[in-house]
């Protein structure tokens, strides 16, 4: 202590100042930038993916990509939890400075897909739209869901699913005596007799299955097609003038929350539908025999889902027609994508990687891994529905003579998707009326359109 | 009764009573004329303690104190978690007073603390007494009852999702097993039960952490006392009452307070049992943040329910604090 007491302490400072100094990297010699780098220079590119048979279909296209390519190394963050990460992911790791050089993610409005365009962390994908004619490789239904207000896209479709569906167990079905319904009176009386058989009727999350993806199908069924485009656009600042005339108090539109309240009044819903919050929970319930019913969307038609899980014979059919002029029987979402982040060290690196990825011949083995269908259509239809396995084949042509749009959900902002699971739930529980309910989703559109006309 | 702090002897320097204008010199000296000596002064004797004390106040700058503010801020603007923020003055606590979910959250959350706290520390004291008073088997439920604290919330909010199940679930199987067919009921699917269910789950896991205290507390109470109250002929319901819990009440009390604390910032619970639902009617403060913040991306506004939350545990326990004594107990 006698030392300490004779430091002064500008001594103390001067010291520390200089252990840090010592400490420090040393400072790169002048000239030694990337620029100026070789071709074949060493590059490492992190890439985030959702955990589950994402991350498997990741890391073997980008195994196969390492070993064409031994100069870059990429490091794949398998991420466990899709919906933590869905919800913080675009504010954290990917606004971070050292955040992924690319990523798998739900292109989408409700994971701040346009948010995180707007704020410019995205690098724009056109030159390899233009390079890889991926232009000619989507659907123009694709092409136009990634094109941003500033004319550019900053994500490319990897897959397309569609949703909802409603997955049955043909040997309860057969025991009851019960086929496919085709009308909604039909589907009323089945719920009848599965629960007298002793079974349970149809399972689905509450969260995912009834407060959103029902009310969506319901709303193709319900709309034209030009009743439904008039809300996916209805929300906006710049809305044209003819999807103004369409609102959530219309007929049509207070006729979706009526379905819901008559689904779970009639018993379709099975027992205590409110209480399922867990995805593996309502599966569980379908798999495991006691319920007749699942709803839920063509992923589980995959490889690794309904076909390895299920011990009986099931199938799948679309809710019953609500009239012969509705827009379609399900929705197509096709959010999942891949995106490249701007203002990192190895942008077209990265770039390079997702061209990579797209390829025809890497997209049929992503359709295997997933057990999915790839967003693009130019692919070998042979090969792609060897891979796929004949219910998914077959589901694939129907959804090529039926059409797939847009999803509600896919494309409104989560303000009006939190509302519209606000205004069911509140239906459901005895709070509101159906006419109440759409009035409150009405309010919210209108609510939102002016918050986003002040912005 | 209450005991004495330590004394001033035993103080740090440049406390309180050092003399006049003492307190800043003391704790900057190199302020001081001949700094350099008084620096190393100041060292030797307390320096070393604020060197134990800097991680600790750092750690709360940096993960408490400025998060706090940053919260302030946000609550007084527009954001979305990216881009440039917009300065919307009170618009997001006028808006909230409006906002009727904002409201069930609140009074759920009171519910939930106050139900959680009595049910807890009530069950705890006296499954406390029960096992100090050495009755068969004492051993196994101070183990047993204390065993759920050990898990985790999401383990055990999964487990008891599938208890309540209302078609397979084990509890209304058991119902319907023993003919109470009446009393199966869709315990988190109906708005009249859901509250009450999710309720029963802290109190079932959590009754084992006052427990453990409490009984502490009850095993320092002398033999003598207990003698003392023997000879006396009191009842042990007089015992548990009368001689007991006048004993334990300080140990008590400040575990209600912490229970009321954790109770108020309730979250991953409700979130996996039921996510709020059935309408609302399970909705917390903490879940409406969450819904708010990283569903609906209105960072600003679920900064104005983390202040809101804030002030309302602040002001129950500042409340609890001055209306309860905690006087420590000398035998």
């Amino acid at each position: 202590m006698r030392i300490l007491r004779r430091l002064n302490p500008l001594m103390l400072v001067v010291i520390a100042a200089l252990l840090l100094a010592a400490c420090a990297a040393p400072a790169a010699p002048a000239g030694d930038t990337a620029a100026e780098a070789p071709a074949e220079e060493q590059v490492t590119l992190r890439m985030t993916a959702l955990g589950g048979i994402v991350a498997e279909a990741v890391t073997a296209l980008t195994d196969n990509y390492m070993e064409e390519n031994p100069n870059v190394e990429i490091i794949v963050d398998v991420q466990g939890d899709d919906m933590s990460w869905q919800k913080t992911a675009p504010t954290t790791m990917f606004a971070a400075s050292d955040g992924p050089d690319l990523s798998w993610w739900w292109c989408g409005r409700f994971a701040q897909f346009n948010d995180m365009m707007d704020a410019g962390l995205l690098a724009s994908l056109d030159d390899l739209y233009e390079s890889e004619g991926w232009n000619e490789s989507f659907p123009q239904g694709t092409l136009d869901y990634f094109t941003h207000t500033d004319g550019s896209r900053y994500g490319v479709n990897l897959d397309a699913v569609w949703t909802p569906m409603v997955y049955y167990n043909k040997e309860i079905f057969a025991e009851v005596g019960a086929e496919p319904p085709t009308t909604w009176d039909e589907f009323y009386a089945l719920g009848d007799k599965i629960r007298a058989a002793g079974y349970e009727t149809l399972t689905t999350p509450y969260e995912m299955g009834v407060r959103s993806h029902l009310p969506d199908g319901l709303m193709l069924r319900s709309w034209t097609e030009q009743e439904y485009q008039a809300f996916l656009l209805n929300w906006m600042p710049d809305a044209p003038e003819w999807s103004l005339e369409h609102k959530w108090t219309d007929p049509n539109g207070v006729r979706i929350y009526q379905y819901i309240m008559d689904m779970a009044d009639s018993g379709l819903l099975m027992e205590g539908y409110a209480g399922i919050t867990d995805y593996g929970q309502s599966k569980g319930l379908f798999l495991s025999g006691k319920a007749a019913m699942f709803q839920d969307g063509s992923w589980s038609t995959g490889a690794t889902s309904l076909p390895e899980e299920a011990t009986f014979d099931w199938g799948y059919f679309y809710y019953p027609r609500l009239d012969q002029d509705n827009y379609g029987e399900m929705g197509s979402f096709v959010a999942n994508c891949l995106i490249v982040f701007e203002d990192r060290d190895n942008v077209d690196a990265a770039k390079d990687v997702v061209a990579y990825i797209l390829q025809p011949e890497n997209m049929v083995l992503w359709a295997e891994k997933l057990g999915g269908p790839p967003g693009r259509t130019d692919l070998p239809t042979e090969q792609v529905t060897e891979v796929l396995g004949p219910v998914m084949a077959g589901m694939l042509q129907e959804i090529a003579a039926a059409g797939a749009p847009t999803l509600y959900e896919g494309v409104v902002p989560p303000e009006l998707l939190a509302s519209l699971k606000a205004s069911i739930d509140l239906m459901l529980t005895g709070s509101l009326t159906p006419e109440e309910a759409a009035a409150m989703q009405q309010e919210e559109t209108e609510k939102v359109r002016a918050e986003l006309a002040d912005q | 009764m209450a005991q004495g702090s330590s004394g001033p002897e035993n103080r740090i320097e440049g406390g309180e009573g050092r003399g006049p204008g003492s307190a800043l010199s003391n704790l900057v000296p190199f302020l001081a004329p001949n700094s350099g000596w008084r620096l190393a002064r100041w060292w030797d004797r307390v320096g070393i303690w604020y060197l134990f004390l800097a991680p600790a106040i750092l750690l709360l700058l940096v993960f408490f104190a400025y998060p706090l503010a940053d919260s302030l801020m946000l609550s007084f603007y527009k954001w979305k978690g990216l881009g440039a923020r917009k300065f919307v003055g009170l618009d997001n606590f006028e808006a909230l007073l409006d906002d009727r979910f904002f409201w069930g959250a609140t009074w759920h959350t009171l519910v939930f603390a106050l139900v959680v706290t009595l049910g807890t520390v009530g069950i705890g004291y006296l499954l406390a007494t029960v096992i100090s008073r050495r009755v068969y088997g004492w051993r196994a439920y101070r183990i047993g009852f204390y065993l759920p604290v050990m898990l985790s919330v999401v383990v055990v909010a999964a487990l008891w999702v599938r208890i309540y199940e209302y078609n397979w679930g084990l509890l209304n199987t058991f119902l319907r097993a023993v003919g109470l067919d009446v009393l199966a009921l869709p315990w988190l699917a109906d708005v009249k039960y859901a509250l009450a269910a999710v309720i029963v789950v802290p109190i079932w896991q959590y009754a084992g952490f006052p427990m453990i205290v409490t009984l502490a507390a009850i095993e320092g109470i002398p033999d003598d006392l207990h003698d003392a109250a023997t000879i006396d002929g009191v009842s042990e319901w007089q015992r548990t009452w009368r001689l007991i819990f006048p004993l334990v009440r300080p140990v008590v009390a400040s575990i209600s307070i912490l229970q009321i604390i954790f109770s108020l910032k309730v979250f991953d619970l409700v979130w996996v049992m039921t996510k709020g639902s059935p309408g609302n009617s399970t909705a917390v403060l903490g879940t409406f943040l969450f819904r708010q913040g990283f569903e609906t991306q209105k960072y600003g506004y679920a900064s104005a329910v983390a202040v809101v939350m804030f002030l309302i545990v602040f002001t129950l326990t500042y409340l609890y604090q001055r209306l309860v004594k905690f006087d420590a107990v000398e035998f």
